[in-house]
């Protein structure tokens, strides 16, 4: 794998249970040095395409490439050259914060002295030094998202798989985890971020795609995709292709909550 | 090096069982560690008593009596690892868990596959070693102690002891991975998760159950083994095990020197010697068929483990394993029948959850509830097994139910100080309010509910013993003390399954207290019961005191709580 090819393409991925299509006909590309936003709303396929990318479930049909080399269903090079952020945070509950960084650290053959000056940094950066030797079981939510995002980066991972990174993380770690992906990008690493917090995908990405029912509905720049609501915000847009009418919702909730009849 | 890391971090996973609460983890493994060196040691010198204290020892009754010995080491051996791979369930393949975390990492899946391989045959393999190690070393000297011969020949005889009991606990092991593994492959992987919690307990409870009758019901004869077709089906396991430590160490024990007998004993001897040298080729074909099972149990496991290892398994969002089939549908029938109270209904239902969908919270109650049945069993088997009607009613019979209420109270106290999750107990505090007294009715009223099926179940058995008058009293009686028995439980539990401080004093440090006092009291009640028995008036006097006696300390609780909570400001 050359530099300068180092593009991630998806090609007419098709994931199906029990003949129903959970993601149908996917296809993108994402070049080095672009964040690409994935939104879409709750079971639309976002986090399952992300784990058909990073080999955790093969692809019913279809084919993911990296660098012009085929690495559907996993392929141990590329699982070097990618990190990603689960949406769920899957952590061992009885190892501490520091324990499953060694562990992800060994297992990624990282060299041992330098990496262990690598997560000290890294662990003072987000927070979790005073953390750090205890065990996971009692992290709060968002340390165990800042913990998962340190395994995720401290290989220096070309291209950056995120779901929903942004969940639990407090106000502050949320602007720095904003100015992290915009700084890697600029530094020539790929991010897929994908998210349902339309503001972040907004402000970050350079370009978006949203996902309804398992299908690409768009896939443009965030600006292209702000013209299709008449007030020009990406919210507004984003419901109006997802087909959601949240005014409407809203006041139907309410009325349950309230009616006591 | 990366093999060697995730071989030591699978072994960690099953050390740091999700069953230990996190809180008293620690102190359960000590605990597990000391039982697992302690009661194998006393067992053997207390089962090497009667070898030391036998002054004319010949080698026919000493081949003969050491398999019945060998019965009960064997079959231990081969429960105890059943249980210890069925707390391991989730434990024993790769989990969903280590599929996200480790299948996203540069490791080649048969690396992975390998590594678990290697530290789940570790983990058994140390475990069942641990469990055989002082009994191998101090059976076999304590059984021959009073022969005079070459130190030599202990090496067979230790070597036999650690074949036996390892094989035998290999293959408990190796059952319920195998069980485990061809489920899953036959039923796929959202049937598997949708039936393994339901799987998992029967195992428990039934293990568990055969493990304490063991020692009771294995201790008899065991010269069925010597005769092909006979003997119970269900000790046919054991037997291959218990054969093959006999042809092993058979021949060693035939060689040593008989000491100068009384004819009678001469003679007893000689029909001893003369029924095990005639037995030994059926011994041998036993050991062979043992041996045989065990390389086939052993091939479908690593066969199916390896089929279903090939490609990482993700649960489905919102699937759990841990959960019994059919508890919702169940515990809303059985709350609405019982209550109508919101609170009360959700302390039950909660109860009910928690018991079925916790796996630490369904260990306990699993446990003691086995305990109970098999205590039952030993107790008052004519009236289970060969009821004849309107005989005289056993004290034994009586403490039976008693002690199977007991064990059934117990399990759920220990289940309910333990809080269903410490976090959501938080939540759970802010939601509740101040309604805590109805909220522990509900909790009281599902165990009560437990108490009273169990009462009902075992009804029909001793109407069939004693008579419908007498069983009916007995039942009266089993609900009235059961009652009591829920309250004294529940007495000092200010907050059941949302306690956000974990319980400060454990079985262990009291245990042995409390089971003294149990069996004196247990003992007491019978007495008094069957006295109570002879007369509707004794009968309803009787219950009519324990139910004071249970209204009494639910005043007193309830009090306690109250005071509680106005020095918290939670009520007025």
């Amino acid at each position: 794998m050359t530099p300068d090819s180092r593009t991630l393409e998806v090609h007419h991925l098709v994931k199906r249970f029990h003949g129903h299509a959970a993601v149908a006909n996917v296809s993108f590309a994402l070049r080095p040095g672009e964040i690409l936003g994935y939104l879409g709303p709750n079971g639309s396929g976002k986090s399952l395409t992300l784990k058909m990318l990073t080999g955790l479930i093969d692809p019913t049909e279809g084919r993911i490439t990296y660098s012009g080399i085929d690495v559907t269903g996993g392929n141990i090079d590329f699982r070097r050259r990618f990190g990603y952020v689960p949406e769920e945070p899957h952590l061992y509950p009885f190892l501490s914060g520091r324990e499953y960084l060694d562990l992800v650290a060994g297992l990624r053959d990282l060299p041992t002295r330098g990496m262990r000056l690598r997560i000290d940094a890294l662990l003072e950066r987000f927070g979790l030094a005073e953390a750090a030797e205890q065990s996971i079981s009692a992290y709060s939510k968002g340390m165990k998202q800042k913990t998962l995002l340190i395994a995720a980066l401290m290989h220096d991972p070309e291209l950056l798989i995120l779901d929903e990174p942004e969940s639990g993380l407090d106000v502050g770690s949320i602007l720095v985890l904003r100015h992290l992906v915009r700084v890697l990008a600029e530094r020539g690493r790929a991010i897929l971020y994908s998210s349902h917090i339309v503001e972040n995908v907004e402000r970050l990405c350079t370009r978006v795609i949203v996902l309804s029912a398992g299908r690409v509905i768009v896939d443009g720049n965030v600006d292209s995709i702000r013209t299709i609501a008449p007030s020009g915000s990406l919210e507004e847009a984003f419901a109006t292709l997802a087909a959601q009418r949240p005014d409407s919702l809203a006041s139907e909730i309410a009325d349950i909550v309230t009616n006591h009849a | 090096m990366r093999r060697r890391l995730l071989v030591r971090h699978f072994l960690n996973q099953f050390v740091e069982n999700d069953l230990a609460p996190d809180v008293d983890r620690h102190q359960i493994l000590a605990v597990a560690a000391a039982t697992l060196i302690t009661v194998p040691l006393f067992a053997t010198i207390f089962m090497s008593v009667k070898y030391l204290m036998q002054p004319l020892q010949s080698p026919g009754w000493t081949e003969i009596t050491t398999m019945g010995d060998q019965m009960i080491f064997c079959a231990t051996s081969l429960l105890v690892s059943a249980v210890i791979a069925t707390l391991e369930w989730d434990a024993l393949a790769l989990s969903p868990r280590d599929s996200v975390i480790l299948g996203v990492l540069p490791l080649p899946r048969e690396e992975i596959v390998r590594a678990k391989v290697q530290a789940l045959v570790t983990f058994a393999a140390a475990f069942v070693i641990s469990l055989n190690a002082l009994p191998t070393l101090l059976h076999p000297p304590l059984t021959v102690a009073n022969f005079s011969g070459n130190p030599l020949l202990l090496v067979p005889l230790v070597l036999a002891h650690a074949v036996s009991t390892g094989m035998a606990g290999a293959f408990g092991f190796a059952c319920v991975v195998a069980l485990r593994e061809v489920l899953f492959l036959c039923l796929g992987e959202r049937t598997f998760s949708r039936i393994a919690g339901t799987i998992r307990s029967g195992l428990l409870f039934s293990f568990l159950v055969l493990l304490v009758l063991a020692p009771i019901r294995l201790s008899g004869p065991t010269t069925w083994m010597l005769e092909p077709g006979k003997g119970p089906l269900f000790l046919q396991p054991v037997s291959w095990f218990v054969a093959t430590h006999a042809v092993l160490a058979g021949r060693v024990l035939d060689i040593l020197p008989t000491p100068n007998l009384p004819e009678r004993l001469s003679a007893e001897e000689n029909r001893l010697r003369t029924q095990y040298r005639r037995g030994l080729p059926h011994l041998t074909s036993l050991a062979l068929r043992g041996i045989g099972v065990f390389a086939v149990v052993l091939t479908i496991s690593i066969s199916a483990y390896l089929r279903n290892a090939r490609r990482f398994h993700l649960l489905p969002e919102g699937q759990d394993t841990n959960k019994v089939l059919g508890v919702s549908r169940i515990s809303d029938a059985i709350a609405s029948i019982l209550t109508s109270k919101p609170a009360t209904r959700a302390g039950l239902l909660f109860l009910i959850r928690t018991v079925a969908g916790n796996p630490s919270h369904r260990v306990y109650v699993t446990a003691f509830v086995a305990t109970g049945l098999a205590l039952l069993i030993t107790l008052a088997p004519d009236a289970l097994f060969a009821p004849r009607g309107d005989r005289p009613i056993a004290i034994s019979e009586l403490v039976a139910q008693t002690l199977m209420l007991t064990a059934i109270v117990a399990g759920f106290r220990a289940a309910i100080r333990t809080s269903a999750d410490t976090r959501a107990a938080w939540v759970f505090g802010i939601a509740e309010t101040s309604n805590h007294g109805e909220f522990r009715k509900g909790v009281r009223l599902g165990v009560i509910s437990a108490v009273v099926a169990t009462v009902l179940s075992l009804f029909p058995l001793y109407a069939a013993a004693w008579g419908v008058s007498g069983a009916a009293g007995h039942g009266i009686i089993g609900i009235a003390l059961g009652w009591l028995l829920v309250e004294v439980g529940s007495a000092n539990i200010e907050q059941p399954l949302v306690s956000t401080i974990p319980p400060s004093d454990g079985l262990n440090t009291v245990g042995v207290v409390l089971l003294g006092a149990t069996v004196i009291v247990v003992l007491v009640l019978g007495a008094i019961e069957r006295a109570a028995l002879t007369t509707f008036a004794g009968t309803a006097a009787f219950a009519a005191t324990l139910l004071v006696a249970a209204a009494a300390v639910r005043y007193f609780g309830e009090r306690n709580h109250r005071a509680v909570a106005i020095s918290q400001g939670l009520v007025r």
